[in-house]
């Protein structure tokens, strides 16, 4: 290596060096930062019994109540009316009179952290779950959905960031999560990430 | 005319004439010398190339806003990509035609030499310009955007318009593709850092400080690069043109960092203005002291805005910068035009 040569090595070296080290502080929580527990999730954040999505209003029949000692059930939505009206003019009013679509009720997944994917779990598994908390798991993880719409880097294509579904510990978020559901929020879309609680390992779903 | 070189070289390996003797007889000789009707011609020409060049861009620019439909797929790669290859051979062309042409040859294929050379870095120059802008296009009718997220798409773009550009280089030293490589570099490193920080959920001032790290790194590798330019390519004022950027980057970025950097940044600005004086680089100095004014504004605001007023803190921020002008004249003229004189 010639002498001179040497301040161009380093004009190279050095921003590669970088992006080793930022590639580093970027991908390792990815790989080693996960729970010991899984965690249930559904559609329809607000647990609402009707959301807007793109021109349809699903209307859900039922919705999922945990009960003080961590199990799941199914009960009805209460249809409010005044004794005067039909229960289907209640529900259009409700949708605006965009076109309903009826579902009973919001899809339920599992996050199984040991494989990173989710899966749907089904109304007769419900009697098998137990959920241990609904906020922090038993090794200190939460679950929190970001919104941002801008980022430092946008005009490199940086934008995004910080929007979506991430473990969170002592405060900090250390890696997103991928979702069956959308976390998109928008005037026009609700938010469909709705978080239920921390289950044990064992329960994985369909 | 060859005896006479070879006698000053004699006579500065003997000692009997130095270098700085030499260069203050070249300067005293350029202030005095006339220049001749082929330097001005040559002045004109390279002129009226640049001029020309820039209305190329202009015009594929608007003709791809004013068009974007009208001319279809085929027309707005034609105008990008297309006219980008074009340029690209022909600069190769008037390369080639310039440098088999020898030292020796008659006087009209001097002439030759000369025009060809000064429209390869224009044509260089249209080229790199258009190649990124077709790419993107091209990358967009082939439906990228819906597959890979944009992050990835600035990286193949600034990747390959680096490698067209570096191989360039490589093969014919202009200057101007120093200057498009090194654009098509940062812009890689921002795109790889921009896709690695892309959905980690990291806080916003971490962000904040990693871009400012990177800058700060591209920074030295600037410096470094400016470096190599002038002591093994004998670049001189390319190397002038990336130590300036690499000032303005490294000192402006640093700015945005907080905590104990702003207690470092005072030695930051003082190795600055050193390293501006021992290279003797007026430029570099100005953009130093710039950078050490809003340091003081920024110092002066963060810290004691809450302990005097605001008004009486402007006046003392405005006598600081005041003599802040003072010394960076004092500097300059002591140790830099002072040196270059004697130089």
């Amino acid at each position: 290596m010639k002498k001179e040569n040497i301040p161009f090595y380093v004009a190279i070296g050095a921003p590669i060096l970088l992006v080793l080290v930022i590639g580093a502080l970027s991908y390792m929580p990815k790989v080693f930062s996960k729970s010991d527990y899984n965690f249930l999730y559904s559609e329809n954040s607000a647990n609402n019994q009707y959301i807007f999505r793109g021109n349809d209003c699903i209307v859900y029949e039922k919705y999922y109540q945990i009960s003080a000692d961590g199990s799941i059930a199914l009960r009805d939505f209460y249809i409010a009316d005044s004794g005067e009206e039909d229960p289907e003019l209640v529900r259009m009013k409700a949708c605006s009179g965009q076109p309903m679509v009826f579902r009973t009720a919001p899809d339920l997944f599992v996050f199984d952290f040991q494989t990173n994917t989710s899966r749907k779990i089904s109304a007769d598994q419900l009697s098998d779950i137990k959920i241990l908390d609904i906020n922090t798991s038993p090794d200190g993880y939460r679950v929190s959905t970001r919104y941002s719409s801008g980022s430092l880097l946008d005009i490199f294509g940086g934008s995004d960031n910080r929007s979506g579904v991430f473990l969170i510990k002592n405060g900090n978020p250390v890696r997103r999560i991928e979702t069956e559901t959308s976390t998109s929020q928008s005037y026009y879309n609700e938010n469909d990430f709705r978080f239920i609680g921390w289950v044990d390992q064992n329960i994985k779903g369909n | 005319m060859n005896n006479l070189i070879e006698q000053i070289k004699k006579g500065v390996e003997t000692g009997e004439i130095t270098i700085s003797q030499l260069k203050s007889l070249t300067n005293e000789l350029s202030a005095t010398t006339p220049q001749s009707n082929e330097d001005k011609t040559n002045i004109v020409t390279k002129v009226l190339f640049g001029i020309g060049g820039l209305i190329v861009l202009v015009g594929v620019i608007v003709l791809l806003s004013q068009n974007w439909d009208a001319i279809g797929v085929v027309g707005r790669l034609l105008s990008t990509l297309g006219i980008a290859l074009i340029s690209h051979v022909l600069a190769f062309y008037t390369f080639k035609i310039s440098s088999t042409v020898g030292q020796q040859s008659a006087p009209e294929k001097q002439s030759i030499k000369a025009i060809s050379a000064i429209p390869t870095q224009v044509y260089f120059a249209i080229s790199a310009v258009l190649f990124p802008l077709g790419l993107n296009i091209l990358l967009s009718e082939l439906a990228f955007y819906d597959t890979v997220s944009v992050a990835v798409i600035s990286i193949v773009i600034s990747l390959v318009s680096l490698l067209v550009s570096a191989s360039a280089l490589y093969v014919t030293k202009k200057k101007v593709l120093h200057v498009f490589s090194a654009i098509f570099a940062t812009w890689l490193i921002y795109s790889i850092v921009a896709e690695m920080l892309r959905g980690t959920g990291f806080r916003f001032g971490f962000i904040k400080d990693t871009v400012v790290f990177t800058s700060m790194v591209i920074a030295l590798g600037y410096f470094a690069y400016g470096h190599w330019l002038k002591f093994s390519q004998k670049e001189y004022s390319l190397s002038k043109l990336f130590t300036l950027v690499s000032f303005i980057l490294f000192l402006f970025s640093a700015l945005f960092l907080g905590g104990i950097w702003n207690f470092l940044y005072a030695f930051i600005a003082i190795g600055a203005i050193s390293l501006s004086v021992s290279m003797r680089s007026t430029a570099t100095l100005i953009v130093s002291s710039i950078a050490v004014a809003i340091y003081l504004i920024k110092i002066s605001a963060q810290y004691f805005a809450g302990s005097i007023s605001w008004s009486l803190l402007l006046v003392l921020i405005g006598f600081l910068i005041i003599g802040l002008g003072y010394a960076t004249y004092y500097l300059n003229k002591k140790y830099i035009n002072n040196e270059k004189r004697q130089g």
